[in-house]
């Protein structure tokens, strides 16, 4: 199967662009990471089991892309994830708090976390999207989530 | 509420930017790759940005300009014709391959700031990235792989799978280039260890 262009950035383009910015914390950076994504999915053209393989195709080759950025020596125009922040209209304060210890975590658990916590994947899912091992994936998620819990004691809880 | 309703709220406040999928599918099909990053203007960027650092410059009237670049590991000489409008600065290269054909390479680009602020690329932006040396990949006729960098070629068929995918690390001169051809199509090739 497959959805239409317009379709699937409808439903999908955002979560790519959450997982963009958890890797590269770069507004630009991120919104680039998507669109390369989706020209790709326009000129590939690729016959996809059902929508979630859609969604994993279109998370993985975003996230793909936006380390690519991350690893260039030429990053230009970058602005600081904490000016960005500013511009974001958080529902609740603690909201504001939780953004920031997560941008202030390591790049490695940083997405791990995000997957985990935002598209709900399991730890086999992330093994699979992320090319880690599945022990890699699981002491990455228990030491993100006890930098977490360092960061926002009561803000965050034990489950 | 639990730590995944929270993350959840507060993550939404993330939104893509909204863009022209019919337009770029269109500019795609011409050639054209629109990019927000200035490090990475165009779409031929296999060829394009396989340029050396020592590429050179002459004007030959107008703002159109030869250069030297490396494409697919040798030295050719080609034609740079810059358009700069409001919105986007475009390039057309032209040059003559090995076989006595003229081919054309078109590009463009708009630099943005962190919020969505943007404006066409300067002349000298668009040049500096021609000027680039990046690492490409490229595909042959008979299903070979190759890596370009600078005037630097290799086969690296026999290194894949017989599917044409996997990992590997090719050693120039002066650098390591990093390959990962996964199944699903996607293309990783840089100078830095792909994690």
């Amino acid at each position: 199967m497959r959805l239409r262009a317009e379709e699937a950035y409808r439903r999908f383009a955002d979560n790519a662009f959450a997982a963009a910015f958890s890797i590269c914390r770069d507004k630009t950076d991120a919104d680039d990471a998507v669109h390369d994504t989706f020209i790709k999915y326009i000129s590939k053209n690729m016959d996809y089991n059902d929508e979630e393989h859609i969604k994993a195709w279109l998370l993985r080759t975003a996230i793909n892309r936006a380390k690519d950025f991350t690893r260039s020596f030429a990053r230009k125009n970058s602005v600081p994830w904490e000016d960005y922040m500013d511009e974001l209209e958080f529902a609740a304060p603690e909201d504001s708090e939780l953004f920031e210890a997560v941008m202030k975590l390591p790049d490695k658990y940083r997405i791990v976390i995000h997957l985990f916590y935002y598209e709900e994947q399991s730890i086999t899912e992330i093994s699979k999207t992320l090319k880690r091992r599945e022990g890699t994936v699981k002491s990455q998620l228990s030491r993100g989530r006890a930098l977490l819990k360092e960061m926002l004691t009561e803000e965050w809880n034990n489950d | 509420m639990t730590n995944k309703e929270k993350y959840q709220r507060t993550f939404s406040v993330l939104h893509a930017s909204e863009f022209d999928l019919e337009e770029t599918a269109m500019n795609k099909r011409k050639g054209i790759r629109i990019s927000k990053r200035i490090t990475a203007v165009c779409a031929a960027a296999a060829i394009v940005a396989a340029m050396s650092v020592g590429a050179y410059a002459t004007d030959i009237g107008g703002i159109q300009k030869k250069v030297n670049i490396w494409l697919h590991g040798e030295q050719t000489e080609a034609v740079v014709d810059i358009k700069q409008s409001e919105d986007i600065t475009e390039y057309e290269l032209k040059y003559t391959d090995e076989s006595g054909e003229e081919k054309e390479i078109h590009g463009g680009g708009v630099a943005m700031d962190g919020f969505g602020r943007q404006r066409a690329l300067t002349e000298e932006e668009l040049m500096e990235h021609i000027g680039s040396a990046q690492p490409t990949l490229d595909h042959g006729d008979d299903g070979s792989v190759w890596v370009y960098y600078k005037d630097y070629k290799e086969n690296i068929t026999d290194k894949l799978d017989e599917n044409g995918c996997g990992e590997c690390e090719i050693e120039f001169d002066d650098a390591i280039i990093y390959v990962n051809i996964d199944p699903n199509g996607d293309e990783t090739v840089s100078l830095t260890p792909i994690e």
